[in-house]
């Protein structure tokens, strides 16, 4: 996953930058906020390490910025006091976590760790939104009428079908999502639901 | 007048059925609070719970009665306590945070668990994460409508993925 550490601090952006590269992270700085916003719609979704305060564009104003155009990113706020009011205010946001300065390299790299975790699930989600458009209506239906597992016989007699056509349309789903049966795409229309 | 009761706890849940605990009292607070009137939030961060009720005195005094004693978690340590409130902060009563943050970690770890007395600064920054809580919206409320064609069940899995981020 990329990193992004944006903080007008230069010691504390390469400190910062060197470590989460030694952790294995492909890191980019900025020295500002609107430096990164200006390239943000362009780079790979990934985890924002980000100054509370910058003198251009300051850490929430980055994160709204970002909300709106759907970036795709996560946020990890770091501020040099306890700002209470901020730290809610961008978590309810989104922000995957708000540490306060100075803090151990640790804490910033637990929530990267969260941040890709995340990323991760989003990135299963779409892809299963996307398989799940090739379905006919009539095939998501089925798939859904079929939620926790249930036998055909039930599914028929909800959807006033036959056993017989139940069990086509299943497998034609199990196809068109590269399942390996229909637990298998039962799973996958749950990881969209999620 | 309305009354309050806000206070911190260590919860005695195990991580691998924390969730389906946790949305098992959300779902009885969600039918017993609306029942009561009562409206707030609860917080959950590593291991500690945060919960603010807000409601009639003897709406109040009867739920802290029971949740007192709730084995699912210890040391209820009250906060705040009292009536002579005139408006109510939340408008309805919800699961407002539960993740790994520090942050919320460091807030509700600052509490002296079982002391009858806290620090201000730690008071005040309880109170504070509630009330902004109260005061900015449900991430939930503004979340995108399904597609059309698109199956889901709203309430069970929104709470889970509440749960899980
Ligand atoms: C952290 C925590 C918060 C709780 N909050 C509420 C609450 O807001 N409302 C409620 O009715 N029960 C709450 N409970 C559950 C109560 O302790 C108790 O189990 C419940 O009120 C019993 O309801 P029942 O008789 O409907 O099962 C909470 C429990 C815990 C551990």
């Amino acid at each position: 996953m990329n990193v992004y550490v944006v903080d007008d601090d230069a010691e504390l952006r390469e400190s910062l930058a060197s470590y989460l590269g030694g952790c294995g992270y492909a890191v980019q700085m900025f020295a500002s906020g609107a430096a990164f916003l200006s390239v943000a719609e362009d780079l790979t979704p990934g985890c924002i390490v980000l100054d509370l305060r910058m003198p251009d564009l300051d850490g929430l104003a980055l994160q709204r910025a970002l909300c709106e155009m759907q970036s795709g990113h996560q946020i990890v706020l770091l501020s040099g006091y306890g700002e209470v009011q901020q730290a809610v205010r961008a978590i309810r946001a989104g922000a995957i976590d708000f540490l306060t300065k100075p803090c151990p390299p640790e804490q910033v790299l637990g929530a990267v760790e969260h941040a890709r975790a995340n990323l991760a699930q989003v990135r299963q989600r779409e892809d299963a939104k996307i398989l799940l458009k090739r379905l006919t209506e009539r095939e998501q239906a089925i798939l859904h009428a079929s939620a926790g597992g249930k036998a055909s016989k039930q599914v028929a007699h909800e959807l006033s079908l036959s056993i017989r056509t139940i069990e086509a349309h299943r497998s034609r789903i199990i196809h068109k999502l590269g399942a390996q049966n229909f637990a298998g795409a039962l799973l996958i229309a749950q990881g969209c639901d999620s | 007048m309305l009354w309050r009761w806000i206070y911190v706890s260590q919860s005695m849940i195990g991580a691998e059925t924390a969730d389906a605990v946790v949305a098992r009292i959300l779902k009885g607070s969600a039918v017993n609070n609306a029942a009561l009137g009562v409206t707030g939030a609860l917080v959950m961060g590593r291991g500690r719970f945060a919960q603010f009720l807000e409601g009639s005195e003897e709406s109040i005094l009867h739920l802290k009665g029971r949740i007192s004693v709730d084995r699912r978690h210890a040391q209820a340590t009250t906060i705040e306590f009292g009536g002579g409130y005139q408006a109510r902060q939340f408008a309805d009563w919800s699961l407002a945070y539960a993740g790994p943050s520090n942050f919320f970690a460091q807030i509700l770890g600052r509490v002296q668990l079982g002391q009858s007395q806290q620090k201000p600064s730690v008071r005040d920054d309880i109170l504070m994460v509630f009330s902004e809580f109260a005061a900015t919206p449900q991430p939930g409320s503004e979340a995108p409508t399904p597609a059309k064609g698109a199956h889901r069940t709203p309430r069970a899995s929104d709470e889970a993925r509440e749960l899980r981020n």
